[in-house]
C-alpha cells in the first residue's frame, strides 16, 4: 500500500489546529472500521452526530471526501486516517472490493482524470459568438493596458521623486506612504508592481543601516520592470510574457490548458519541497517539483482566500507522475498540473545533480540572465557539508566554496539536516538566491527526506 | 548589496544633491549608460542600480574559505530501537499536551535495553523533553545525538554538581541549595560548614540557612541547636522578629530530634497535663477515657518560670477563635515534638493515645489528634501505618504519612482502611513518586474519581493536566477497559459527554502509550 509518513501527513494540515486534532484521531478505536486497497483508504469514524463521518482518501491523486461538516480540507478525519496507516507503517485490513459508498465516489474520480487525459474533442462554436467574444476580450485588454500604463507612469514618478530626495527619509515615511501606493497599483491592475511596492514595508528601518542597500535593491527592480513593460513591444516573445506576468497580467489557467502551443511536460515529478506564506487575506502555497526524467524544475501555485481549502494532488516528498503545462517564459517555472495519474513514495531513479557551488553559480546566472527577476532558483547540488562559522551556517562543496544559509532559516531546520547527515557531504534540494541558499531536502539514493 | 558602497552617497542623499559619477562604477555598467541620457538624474541612477543589482547578482562566484570540518567520524555501536519503540517515541512525543510521567517511563524502559535513538527522533526528543528529563535522554542518546547536542546549549546538561564557591560567593538561594544538597549525601559535614559560618550571618540568612537542618535531623544536631539557642536567648531584651522565627525553628528541631534533651524536657511538662483516674475499666486496660487533660493554668507555671514569648520564640497569645492559650501552645507543641514521648507513655498503646485525642474536650474536637498526626511524620513506618490503621476514619494529616510508606503499604491501608475521597485520590496521584497502582486500586481510584463529575468544581478538576497526566502514569493498564462503561455511574447526558471527552478519551490514549511502554521490557 503507497501510505504516507507521518513527516509527510504533517504538510497535507491545513493550520496547527487541524494537525493536533488529526493526530488525536490516529487512535484505532476511535475508528469503526478502516480500510484501504491500492487505490484508496476509508474508513468511519464517529463523531458528534448519529452517524459515523464516512471518509475517504484517493491514494493516487491525494484527494479526500469526508461526510463531516468541516471545511477545512483536508478535514481533521481524513488526516487522522493517514496518521493511522503512518504510524501502522501501512498495516491496515485490505479489501479489495470497495463498499458502495467508496466505490461510487473514487470511480467518479478515476472516470474524470481519465476524461482529462483524452480531453473530447471540442465543438464547433458558433462563429459569430467567438468573434464577438475575441473582440470583447481585445476591448477589455486595451482598457486594461491604458489603466496599466497610468498607473505605471504614477509610479515611476513616484519613484524618482524618492531618489532625487534620496533614501534617508525612507524611515520616517511609516507603512502608510508605500501602502497607498501599493493600493494605486492595485486599482491600476498592476499586482506586480503591488507587491514590490510592498516590499518597501517589510525592511526594518531600524535596525542599522542594512535597511539602506535592501531599499535600493527594491527601487532598482521596480525600475526595472517598468523599463521592461514600456519596451515591451522590442522584447523576445517569451520575455514579453515574463514581463507581463510579473506585471500582474497573469494568463488564465482555462487558457493555459487550452492552447496548445504552451510546453507540456509528462513526468515523475519529485515534490521537492512546500513553502506556504499568507499576504494579507490570501495565502500562498508555493510547491516545488522536479522531473526526475526531464530533469526540470516546476513551480506549482495554489491559492486559497483566509481558510479556504488548497486542494492538491501533490504530497511534498512524494513522486507525483503528472502532465504539466509550463506558463511561457524564457525560464519557465511556473506550470500548471494538467493530469496527476498517482502519487508514490520512492523515487523513481536515482538524481543527480551540479557538483560545485561554482557550477551552481553558472546555471543561477543562466537564469537570471533570461529572467533579471528571478528570486528563488531551485537546483540540486551535490556533496554538500553542511558548517557553522560565528554565528552563521554555511553549506561547504567539495572544492570548499562556500554558500550561506539564509538568514530566515529556522534553526530546528538545522537541526534536522545535521541529525539525519551527521556533518557528512550530501545532495540537496535546495532554492538558490544571489548571496545565500534555503535547503529543502536530502537526496538519499531512492529517498527523498524533506527538511 | 551589489557594489553599494558606489551607489550610497547619491542613494541617501538624493540625485538632486549629490548626483551619480559614473566614473567610479565597473567599464562595463559605464558602457551600458553611455547610452543613457544624463541629464535625467533620477533615470541615469535608477538604471545604474538595476544594471549593477544584476551585475553583482550574476558575477558573484561563492567564496572559497576554510571552515570547520563539523563532520562526525565515530560509528554507532550500540543498537537503535526496533522500528515498533521508534513509532512509540513519536507517539509520545506528540502527546499534546505533552506527559513527562509517561516520557520518563519510557525513558526509563529504553535505557533498560541498552538502545540508542534512530536519527530521525533526534531532534525532536532533544526539542520535546523537560530539562529535568535530559539526563535520562542523554544515555539514549548514542553517537549521533551526543555530537549533536554540542550545536544547541538548551539540548545539553547542565552540571549540576555544586561548587564549594557557590557557598562562599554565592546569592543565599544558591548556598542554601548547596547546603541542602551537602545535607543529604553528608549531614555532618553540612552541619560543621553551618556552624563555621553561623557566627558571620546575618539574621535573615542563618535563619534560612537553618532550614536545612530538617534534612537528616538526628541527635549529633542537638549540640548545634543548644549552642546556638543559648546564644540567642542570651541577654534577650526587645529581640527582633526575625531572632524569635530563628528561635521558633531551633525549638522546633530540637523537639524533632528524638531522645533530645529539650524534647524530654517538655514531654514532661506535656504529660503532667494528662491525668489518669482510676477506674475499674481503665484498670484492666479497656479504655482510655478516664485519660484527661488539664490545661496548664498560666504560661510560667507551664514553662517554669520562663518568658515563652522570648525564651521559646513561640507566640503565647492565642490566633485561633475560642482556642485557649494553653490550648494553643499545647497543640503547637505536639506538632513538634517527637512523637516516642507521647507514645511512650501511652505505653504504647496508639489506639488509646488516639482515643484519648478523640476525648479530649476542645472547640477544634480534631485539633489536638491532627497537630500529633504531624508530628507522626518523625516516627517509625511500622509506626505511621499502625497510626493510620487506627486513624482511618479520622481527620488526620494522611497524605503526608502515607508517602513515607512504601507503595503496597500504601495501597493496603488505602484500599481496605481508607474510605477513598477524591481528595484523597488527587492528592496521592500529584505528590509523591510514579508508582504502578494495581488494577484494584486503579479501579477504586477511578470511582472515586466519577463521583467528583456529581461536585461543583468538575471543570477545574478535570482541566489539570497535570493531575490527568500523573493519573495516566500511575493507573494499571487493565483499567482503560473500565473507563468508559464508567459513565454508567453518572445519571446525566452532559455528564457522561463530559467523562468521556474529557476524562476517559485523555486517559485511555495514556494508558495504551503506557502498555506499550511496559512491553518493551518483554521485547
Amino acid at each position: 500500500m503507497n501510505f504516507l509518513t507521518e513527516d509527510q501527513v504533517s504538510q497535507l494540515a491545513p493550520d496547527a489546529s487541524s494537525l493536533k486534532a488529526g493526530k488525536d484521531l490516529a487512535n484505532e478505536r476511535k475508528w469503526l472500521n478502516y480500510q484501504s486497497n491500492e487505490r484508496v483508504l476509508w474508513g468511519e469514524v464517529q463523531g458528534s452526530g448519529k452517524d459515523p463521518y464516512r471518509t475517504q482518501i484517493d491514494l493516487q491523486n491525494t484527494a479526500f471526501k469526508c461526510s463531516c461538516p468541516s471545511r477545512k480540507f483536508p478535514c481533521k478525519h481524513g488526516l487522522g486516517l493517514l496518521f493511522l496507516v503512518a504510524r501502522r507503517n501501512g498495516d491496515i485490513p485490505q479489501l479489495t472490493t470497495e463498499p458502495s459508498w467508496v466505490s461510487e465516489w473514487i470511480n467518479k474520480r478515476s472516470e474524470k482524470v481519465e476524461a482529462k487525459i483524452q480531453p473530447p474533442v471540442s465543438e464547433e462554436q458558433d462563429s459569430e459568438k467567438t468573434d464577438k467574444q475575441a473582440k470583447d476580450k481585445e476591448k477589455r485588454q486595451n482598457e486594461r493596458l491604458l489603466k496599466v500604463e497610468a498607473g505605471i507612469a504614477e509610479l515611476d514618478l513616484w519613484l524618482r521623486d524618492m531618489v532625487r530626495g534620496g533614501l534617508l527619509t525612507l524611515p520616517e515615511k511609516g507603512n502608510a506612504y508605500f501602502e497607498k501606493m501599493a493600493a494605486r497599483m492595485v486599482d491600476a491592475q498592476a499586482t506586480g508592481f503591488a507587491s514590490l511596492v510592498k516590499e518597501f514595508t517589510k525592511i526594518d528601518y531600524y535596525k542599522g543601516d542594512s535597511w539602506q542597500p535592501q531599499a535600493l535593491e527594491i527601487a532598482a527592480k521596480i525600475h526595472l520592470q517598468i523599463e521592461a513593460f514600456r519596451n515591451l513591444d522590442q522584447l523576445p516573445p517569451l520575455v514579453q510574457e515574463e514581463v507581463k506576468s510579473r506585471v500582474g497580467w497573469n494568463m488564465q489557467q482555462k487558457e493555459l490548458l487550452e492552447n496548445k502551443e504552451t510546453e507540456t511536460i509528462d513526468d515523475e515529478w519529485v515534490v521537492i519541497g512546500r513553502r506556504t506564506t499568507q499576504e494579507e487575506d490570501i495565502v500562498l502555497q508555493r510547491n516545488w517539483l522536479y522531473g526526475s526524467n526531464s530533469k526540470r524544475f516546476a513551480l506549482v501555485l495554489n491559492f486559497a482566500y483566509k481558510t479556504a481549502a488548497i486542494e492538491t494532488p501533490l504530497v511534498p516528498g512524494n513522486t507525483s507522475k503528472a502532465r504539466l503545462v509550463f506558463y511561457p517564459s524564457h525560464s519557465p517555472f511556473r506550470a500548471l498540473i494538467k493530469h496527476h495519474l498517482e502519487s508514490k513514495t520512492f523515487l523513481p531513479t536515482s538524481l543527480e545533480g551540479v557538483e560545485n557551488w561554482q557550477l551552481s553559480q553558472v546555471e543561477y546566472t543562466r537564469v537570471i540572465a533570461q529572467n533579471p527577476w528571478a528570486d528563488d532558483v531551485p537546483q540540486l547540488v551535490e556533496q554538500l557539508q553542511i558548517t557553522k562559522h560565528q554565528a552563521h551556517w554555511y553549506l561547504q562543496d567539495t572544492t570548499g566554496a562556500v554558500m550561506r544559509l539564509h538568514d530566515a532559516f529556522e534553526e530546528a531546520i538545522i537541526w534536522k539536516l545535521l541529525a539525519f547527515t551527521a556533518g557528512h557531504p550530501t545532495t540537496l534540494f535546495l532554492l538558490r538566491q544571489s548571496t545565500s541558499v534555503w535547503p529543502l531536502g536530502i537526496v538519499q539514493n531512492f529517498s527523498y527526506q524533506l527538511l | 548589496m551589489f557594489h553599494w558602497e558606489l551607489l550610497k552617497k547619491t542613494a541617501l542623499l538624493g540625485t538632486e544633491r549629490h548626483p551619480l559619477a559614473p566614473e567610479a562604477l565597473p567599464a562595463s555598467i559605464q558602457g551600458i549608460l553611455s547610452k543613457s541620457n544624463k541629464n535625467d538624474a533620477e533615470g541615469y541612477f535608477l538604471k545604474a542600480a538595476a544594471v549593477l543589482y544584476n551585475y553583482n547578482r550574476a558575477g558573484q562566484n561563492p567564496a572559497k574559505i576554510t571552515l570547520p570540518n563539523l563532520a562526525l567520524e565515530d560509528a554507532e555501536n550500540s543498537t537503535y530501537c526496533p522500528p515498533k519503540t521508534v513509532g512509540l517515541w513519536k507517539k509520545v512525543l506528540d502527546l499534546s499536551p505533552a506527559n513527562p510521567y509517561l516520557l520518563e517511563l519510557l525513558l526509563q524502559n529504553c535505557h533498560q535495553k541498552q538502545w540508542v535513538l534512530t536519527d530521525d527522533l533526534l531532534v525532536n526528543a532533544l526539542n520535546n523533553t523537560p530539562k529535568q528529563l535530559l539526563p535520562q535522554l542523554h544515555l539514549l542518546l548514542g553517537v549521533r545525538g551526543k555530537w549533536l547536542t554540542q550545536f544547541n546549549k538548551s539540548w545539553q546538561i547542565t552540571d549540576a554538581s555544586r561548587s564549594i564557591t557557590q557557598w562562599e560567593e554565592g546569592k543565599i538561594a544558591e548556598r542554601k541549595a548547596y547546603l541542602s544538597e551537602l545535607r543529604l549525601q553528608n549531614p555532618a559535614e553540612a552541619l560543621s560548614l553551618l556552624a563555621q559560618a553561623w557566627p558571620s550571618e546575618s539574621a535573615k540568612d542563618r535563619k534560612s540557612l537553618l532550614s536545612t537542618l530538617k534534612i537528616g535531623l538526628s541527635a549529633n544536631d542537638e549540640p548545634f541547636l543548644e549552642e546556638i539557642h543559648n546564644e540567642l536567648t542570651k541577654n534577650l531584651t526587645s529581640p527582633k522578629p526575625v531572632t524569635l522565627e530563628t528561635i521558633h525553628l531551633i525549638n522546633e528541631l530540637r523537639l524533632s530530634i528524638q531522645g533530645s534533651r529539650f524534647g524530654k524536657e517538655v514531654a514532661e511538662q506535656m504529660t503532667k497535663c494528662i491525668t489518669k483516674k482510676k477506674s475499674l475499666l481503665s484498670a484492666i486496660g479497656f479504655s482510655s477515657a478516664n485519660y484527661q487533660l488539664q490545661l496548664p493554668e498560666s504560661e510560667t507555671s507551664f514553662w517554669n518560670g520562663d518568658e515563652m514569648n522570648q525564651r521559646f520564640g513561640f507566640d503565647k497569645l492565642s490566633s485561633q477563635k475560642g482556642v485557649s492559650d494553653s490550648e494553643y501552645w499545647l497543640q503547637s507543641l505536639l506538632r513538634w515534638l517527637h512523637p516516642s514521648h507521647l507514645i511512650t507513655f501511652f505505653e504504647g498503646n496508639l489506639s488509646r493515645l488516639v482515643e484519648f485525642f478523640v476525648n479530649t474536650q476542645s472547640k477544634n474536637a480534631t485539633a489536638y489528634l491532627y497537630a500529633f498526626s504531624e508530628a507522626m511524620a518523625f516516627a517509625s513506618a511500622d509506626e505511621i501505618k499502625a497510626f493510620l490503621k487506627v486513624t482511618a476514619q479520622l481527620e488526620v494529616q494522611k497524605t503526608g504519612l502515607l508517602q513515607q510508606l512504601p507503595w503496597p503499604d500504601q495501597e493496603e491501608l488505602l484500599l481496605h482502611h481508607f474510605q477513598l475521597s477524591f481528595a484523597l485520590v488527587k492528592a496521592i496521584t500529584t505528590e509523591g513518586p510514579p508508582q504502578n497502582w494495581s488494577s484494584q486500586f486503579s479501579k477504586k481510584a477511578l470511582f472515586s474519581l466519577v463521583k467528583e463529575l456529581d461536585g461543583s468544581n468538575y471543570y477545574y478538576v478535570f482541566s489539570d493536566r497535570n493531575f490527568l497526566n500523573q493519573l495516566g502514569r500511575k493507573l494499571h493498564v487493565n483499567s482503560k477497559d473500565l473507563l468508559y462503561s464508567l459513565q454508567n455511574e453518572l445519571s446525566q447526558e452532559w455528564q457522561r459527554n463530559y467523562w468521556n471527552t474529557h476524562v476517559a478519551d485523555i486517559l485511555f490514549k495514556q494508558l495504551e502509550i503506557k502498555e506499550e511502554i511496559e512491553q518493551i521490557t518483554a521485547l
